[in-house]
């Protein structure tokens, strides 16, 4: 059962990844675009199919001017909503970006490859940089009317993947950075993500959480070593039940490597829906032959 | 000239020959003694004889470790910080020295001060004695400088055996902490390679996680049926067996494991249980107990209580934590290790230690502790230091605490006697 779970995450990401990459060539254009989740992904067509809401939200002044109020207060609550359902969630389990670097990283992996260990002082660096995305992002649209997609590497992916054919521009070049730099450090793109972290500002108000039994923790320090985020205080924490924090992806992976019973869990509305227990722990393990 | 000269050495061997036999003879006596103690305990489960038999084996018959094919040689090893894996991915076997033997701390008074703790002096001595094949056949001394004593007989027993010293950093809220101890085991993985003539690689070493973490999950089995009520096996059993892990390679450990487990599992189904429902359980706590020094464990089970848990060191706590790999490559199992052995460990060797209260509060909630006996060993300041901390934590849930200080001689064991039977008495009219 439990087996079941870290396997289903993947079994829903490879799934979003296909309607958000071939999608237009299995539905055509029939889904609407009105409801455009909080996600990196690339319309392919910008005027009718479906993309997640990463070009709006680069280009909010442009956007505003041309689309009528209703629309607007539309997307906005949409996206509220979406946010208070699903949190971090949609980084964990929607985004196909993520199923990108993932596989990236699982590649890394199979051929045997070192990865680069990211400790406190280097996600730090990664934060200043997380800042910046975030400045050119937002502000780029709102005020120096700079499009983020002219830098943005995912446009030089998704796209090809897809079988469009793109021309040369400076996403080429942060494309080929993000493939490199994701190979050798799991989910790096989520590190320095805008929206990201959009979502995560609101994590108090979404449903999706993260909690800890503060006594059943024995330090061992594994949930640190998976967290592709380097969050420590999931490992520190010794006092409050919540361990969310902005940077969580949700993506249960220090739930797997937990190896003490009810330590950590995944908890929707309250309810804990995916607990760490041993069993568990030697199952993700894959040591048995 | 030369004849008197050589008539003197020979004096002097005759005279280290005679003490070496008194010295086995008393480490035969003082085993068999224990032994026939642990067998006298009733309620003990058929399939613990192969753990017995190991003991017999080591400290009786004074015979080597069993050595599969492939694994030549054996290195000797302290504390619970070396990564075991690693010398099993060196086709090499790891044996746990921390000796237990009354008199090879007795030898090894003439090597240490006074005030150091019964563990390293016998360690010291057992070893300068020679006498003991499975110390004698050792390559290597693998020596963690975890406490102070342990810091000072890397030194000390390096006069009489090689000694790779292991460096275990002293605190661990920071990541470069663990960083270093990753660079640390790369180094020793090096001395490894040198020594054996092994190459330790991913095969290698994922072959011995293997391994290890089947002895892990068996022992997480024998927790859990530690953890019921009424007891099904009594804790200087299982104390019994973790002591036989020490001697023996860790396969035919496991597979006497599994046996024993299955055992244990039809008792419960046949409801044949060692103890009554309202017997007093009892925690275990402080520093650690080794084979042939296990007068305070069978004592508590001589009084009537049950050791339900055990916190000690060379307890199940050897195997408790199990080794996280998050990344599947050489590095992320290299610091998979580091992290195991550096960051779960409640030694109070370490600065912060605040994990090791919290572990206890855990236990006595999962196996529902009565009681908690704290063994200090004459001389072991880094656990003694902590008792307080677990007494003052303890009060709050109304869990009384008994410290216990005591080495390894045997005079006063008339005295501790008394003095558990009371606590144990105590607990029971409490309850009442």
């Amino acid at each position: 059962m439990n087996r079941l779970a870290s396997k289903f995450r993947w079994f829903v990401m490879a799934i979003f990844f296909v309607f958000f990459t071939f999608g237009v060539h299995i539905f055509g254009l029939k889904v609407p675009s009105k409801f455009a989740l909080p996600i990196f992904s690339c319309p392919i067509n910008y005027e009718t199919s479906y993309g997640g809401s990463c070009f709006t939200l680069c280009h909010l002044k442009k956007w505003v001017s041309a689309t009528t109020t209703a629309d607007i207060v539309f997307f906005i609550v949409f996206t509220f909503i979406t946010i208070l359902i699903l949190g971090r969630l949609l980084c964990g389990y929607i985004c196909p970006v993520g199923f990108i670097q993932d596989v990236l990283d699982k590649f890394r992996q199979f051929l045997k490859f070192d990865q680069i260990k990211f400790s406190e002082k280097r996600y730090k660096i990664l934060n200043i940089m997380k800042w910046a995305t975030i400045i050119i992002f937002f502000a780029g649209g709102i005020f120096w009317e700079f499009s983020f997609c002219s830098i943005c590497p995912i446009l030089a992916i998704s796209p090809p993947l897809a079988g469009i054919k793109i021309v040369f521009s400076l996403s080429i070049v942060f494309a080929i950075l993000f493939i490199v730099l994701s190979f050798f450090k799991r989910r790096f793109w989520c590190n320095i993500c805008p929206i990201g972290y959009m979502i995560g500002v609101f994590h108090k108000l979404s449903f999706t959480s993260l909690k800890k039994d503060c006594q059943a923790c024995t330090e061992c320090g594994a949930c640190y070593e998976a967290c592709p985020m380097g969050i420590k205080i999931i490992l520190t924490e010794r006092e409050k039940d919540d361990v969310t924090t902005n940077d969580c992806l949700m993506c249960m992976e220090c739930i797997n490597k937990c190896p003490e019973k009810d330590a950590l869990s995944l908890a929707y509305f309250e309810k804990k829906i995916y607990k760490a227990s041993r069993k568990n722990f030697f199952e993700n393990q894959d040591i048995n032959e | 000239m030369n004849n008197k000269c050589s008539k003197g050495d020979n004096m002097i061997d005759d005279k280290l020959e005679r003490k070496k036999e008194i010295f086995k003879s008393s480490v035969i006596n003082n085993s068999n003694k224990m032994l026939r103690r642990i067998d006298a305990l009733s309620g003990k489960p058929e399939s613990i004889e192969p753990f017995i038999d190991v003991l017999k084996r080591t400290f009786v018959d004074l015979r080597d470790v069993k050595r599969p094919r492939k694994f030549k040689e054996t290195f000797g090893v302290f504390c619970v910080m070396v990564p075991e894996e690693m010398i099993y991915a060196a086709n090499a076997i790891p044996v746990k020295l921390c000796s237990g033997i009354f008199s090879g701390a007795q030898v090894g008074e003439d090597f240490t001060p006074r005030d150091a703790c019964p563990l390293v002096k016998a360690s010291i001595g057992v070893t300068s004695m020679d006498a003991i094949p499975i110390y004698k056949n050792c390559s290597k001394f693998i020596v963690p400088t975890s406490c102070d004593c342990k810091k000072k007989m890397a030194y000390d027993i390096s006069k009489f055996k090689p000694v790779i010293p292991i460096h275990v950093p002293s605190s661990r809220y920071d990541d470069t902490f663990v960083n270093n101890f990753v660079k640390d085991l790369y180094k020793f993985k090096n001395t490894l390679e040198y020594i054996t003539r092994n190459q330790i690689n991913y095969n290698s070493l994922k072959e011995s996680f293997r391994m290890i973490a089947r002895a892990q999950i068996e022992t997480y089995k024998l927790i859990e049926m530690q953890k019921r009520i009424p007891a099904v096996i009594k804790g200087s059993h299982v104390i019994t067996v973790m002591n036989a892990y020490a001697y023996e390679h860790v396969n035919g450990w496991t597979d006497d494991l599994c046996i024993l487990n299955k055992e244990l599992e039809d008792k419960v189904k046949y409801n044949e249980f060692v103890a009554r429902e309202n017997s007093p359980r009892i925690l275990f706590a402080g520093s650690p107990v080794v084979f042939p020094n296990l007068k305070i464990p069978v004592l508590i089970e001589e009084s009537g209580g049950i050791l339900a848990a055990d916190e000690t060191c060379l307890g199940t706590r050897r195997l408790y934590d199990p080794v996280a790999i998050t990344d599947d490559s050489l590095s992320g199992l290299m610091r998979a290790l580091a992290v195991r052995y550096l960051m779960p460990c409640t030694c109070p060797t370490f600065v912060q230690n605040k994990q090791r209260l919290f572990r206890i509060k855990q236990m006595v909630d999962d196996h529902k502790i009565d009681g908690i006996i704290y063994h200090v060993l004459r001389g072991c300041q880094v656990y003694d230091f902590e008792y307080n901390l677990v007494e003052d934590e303890m009060k709050k849930y109304d869990i009384p605490v008994l410290r216990v200080e005591t080495d390894y001689n045997e005079e006063d064991i008339e005295q501790l006697r008394i003095r558990l039977e009371a606590f144990i008495e105590m607990i029971k009219y409490k309850e009442i």
